[in-house]
């Protein structure tokens, strides 16, 4: 319990200082936007960690800051090679086969632990471009990578992520998992693909 | 009394960032709504200025809930965008026959949002300084 209050706190100071950024910015510069949605994440994040729904909290802001309605966050079990799916939204049988019947390279893309927007065009991505992959956050359990937030397709709108989601995708690395994995076992949410 | 502008979403993420936006960026109290059905008792209670409300929501979606803020006589001409991120040609569409003066698709841009509203309040908010 006094874990996950200190991780909220963290998450509402880093909401004080998003807010505070925003109001230095004007609303033209692009700046705004992204600090905008960085705080509006950190601020839900850190109501999602005290409420114990932080998977519930990612598909939202997945779908509402980043216009991705096709995402899954996976467990990895590196002991019997298995993934399991703790909450997804949108993403087809096959795009679940594809993450699930790969596992060691996905596990191995994973184990990078770097936040990756995924470019077909660039050498290195294209595995995970070749499954579909348009963006993985890696979630760490202390130093080692456990999970990660997979996000596939973009709504029509967005025609890719951009380096403005960078910011974005790394909060959601560095908060994410610590809620799933590292404290008390939490609540799991599943939302079975549309 | 301050007017009002009514923000509808059953994502709290974006109703953080419409409020946070509103609050700094206009003179008007922001009223919240989760649903539909609370939008359209929340419009006919507050008489907003404006209406910013998401489409896909439970209970009465965004399309639903302007087609019977149409139907009352005191909310026939609030001004009503829809901020979906369904933004493909038939949802823009239905909106617009539901009554609804503009759209906005998701993600939400700063600058954007912040036209789109002051395009409407502009008036309004000079008087109401």
């Amino acid at each position: 319990m006094k874990n996950r209050e200190i991780l909220a706190e963290q998450l509402q100071t880093r909401s004080r200082d998003y807010l505070r950024r925003c109001h230095e910015t004007l609303p033209s510069a692009e700046r705004h936007t992204i600090w905008t949605r960085l705080y509006a994440a950190s601020e839900r994040l850190s109501m999602a960690v005290r409420e114990n729904n932080i998977a519930e909290a990612v598909i939202e802001i997945g779908s509402n800051l980043l216009g991705c309605e096709e995402m899954a966050i996976v467990q990895l079990h590196a002991d019997t090679k298995l993934m399991t799916f703790l909450a997804a939204v949108g993403i087809s049988v096959r795009q679940r086969q594809a993450l699930q019947s790969q596992f060691s390279r996905v596990a191995a893309e994973i184990n990078r632990n770097q936040v990756r927007l995924v470019d077909k065009r660039i050498a290195g991505d294209e595995f995970l471009a070749g499954i579909g992959v348009r963006a993985l956050v890696p979630l760490t359990q202390g130093q080692s990578a456990a999970g990660a937030i997979v996000f596939f397709n973009l709504l029509p709108q967005r025609k890719s992520f951009e380096s403005g989601d960078r910011e974005l995708l790394g909060l959601l690395s560095v908060y994410v998992g610590p809620s799933l994995f590292g404290l008390e076992r939490v609540g799991v949410t599943t939302h079975e693909p549309s | 009394m301050r007017p009002k502008i009514l923000i509808v979403d059953d994502s709290v993420t974006t109703l953080l960032l419409e409020e946070m936006l509103l609050k700094k960026y206009t003179t008007f109290e922001v009223v919240k709504a989760r649903n539909g059905q609370e939008a359209v008792k929340a419009a006919l209670a507050e008489q907003p200025s404006l209406i910013l409300m998401d489409v896909i929501m439970p209970k009465m979606d965004g399309f639903a809930a302007c087609r019977e803020m149409r139907r009352q006589e005191k909310l026939r001409n609030v001004p009503i965008i829809l901020v979906t991120s369904r933004g493909e040609p038939q949802n823009v569409e239905e909106g617009f026959k539901s009554g609804c003066n503009d759209y906005l698709t998701k993600p939400i841009e700063s600058q954007e949002l912040m036209q789109l509203v002051n395009g409407y309040l502009g008036v309004e908010q000079q008087d109401a300084k």
